[in-house]
């Protein structure tokens, strides 16, 4: 299964925890976040989220820069700060940097980049169709 | 608000932000030398230390945003991120 499917992880989107503050401080609604399948992906620089779960659950937009595509070079793209929750471990990490892209179509909704990676420990262990992720 | 398109960046939300700092890069640069600028529309809203401090920032002034935090000395965007993954357009889960 993990030789098929990849290092992948639950994980819930969400907008970083002051701006959930901000949010309720200030008597608006707060968005729903998303939940969805995550792929740790030790080949991306940078954290990705799907563009679409990312602005359903209110992670604010950063920024933008260019994005390379396999269908357009350097397209510009929202980058947004998001809360990414993963299921089962009771931690959180948050991706400041997180392009925007379209991963629906892939059934995802991030791709857990060496960006996020720099500050956790991530063991592959192919041996036995193990992995395993701390924060 | 002044949004100031060019044909370029015509999709660019954050087109206005962006031109607003190049266009005031010098004296940015010497009035907060190399901080990270929080900007929304044609206006500095604070000068930090990290990246990190600029977002945090910016959520908590402007919510969802959308707001530019960057750099005083690199104002231009960032080479764009390394991810085989989407740039080939290979796909990434395996399906049964």
């Amino acid at each position: 299964m993990l030789q098929q499917f990849g290092p992948v992880i639950q994980i819930t989107l969400a907008p970083l925890e002051i701006e959930t503050k901000a949010t309720v401080d200030l008597g608006k609604t707060l968005q729903q976040p998303v939940v969805g399948r995550a792929l740790i992906d030790t080949g991306a620089s940078t954290t990705c989220v799907d563009e679409a779960a990312a602005r359903q659950a209110g992670c604010a937009v950063v920024g933008t820069g260019p994005i390379t595509s396999a269908t357009h070079d350097n397209h510009i793209v929202p980058i947004f700060a998001a809360k990414i929750d993963i299921a089962g471990i009771g931690q959180y990490i948050e991706a400041l940097r997180a392009y925007g892209s379209n991963l629906a179509s892939q059934q995802l909704i991030a791709l857990i980049g060496r960006d996020v990676l720099s500050r956790c420990v991530f063991i592959y262990n192919g041996s036995d169709g193990s992995f395993s992720l701390s924060v | 608000m002044n949004h100031m398109n060019d044909m370029n960046d015509m999709t660019d939300i954050l087109a206005t932000e962006k031109a607003y700092l190049t266009a005031n890069q010098i004296t940015l640069a010497a009035q907060y030398p190399g901080k990270f600028l929080l900007i929304k529309d044609d206006a500095v809203h604070g000068a930090f230390e990290t990246y990190e401090q600029g977002v945090k920032k910016g959520v908590e002034l402007f919510g969802a945003g959308p707001f530019l935090v960057r750099s005083v000395v690199a104002v231009h965007d960032p080479d764009p991120p390394n991810i085989p993954a989407l740039s080939i357009g290979i796909s990434l889960v395996a399906h049964s």
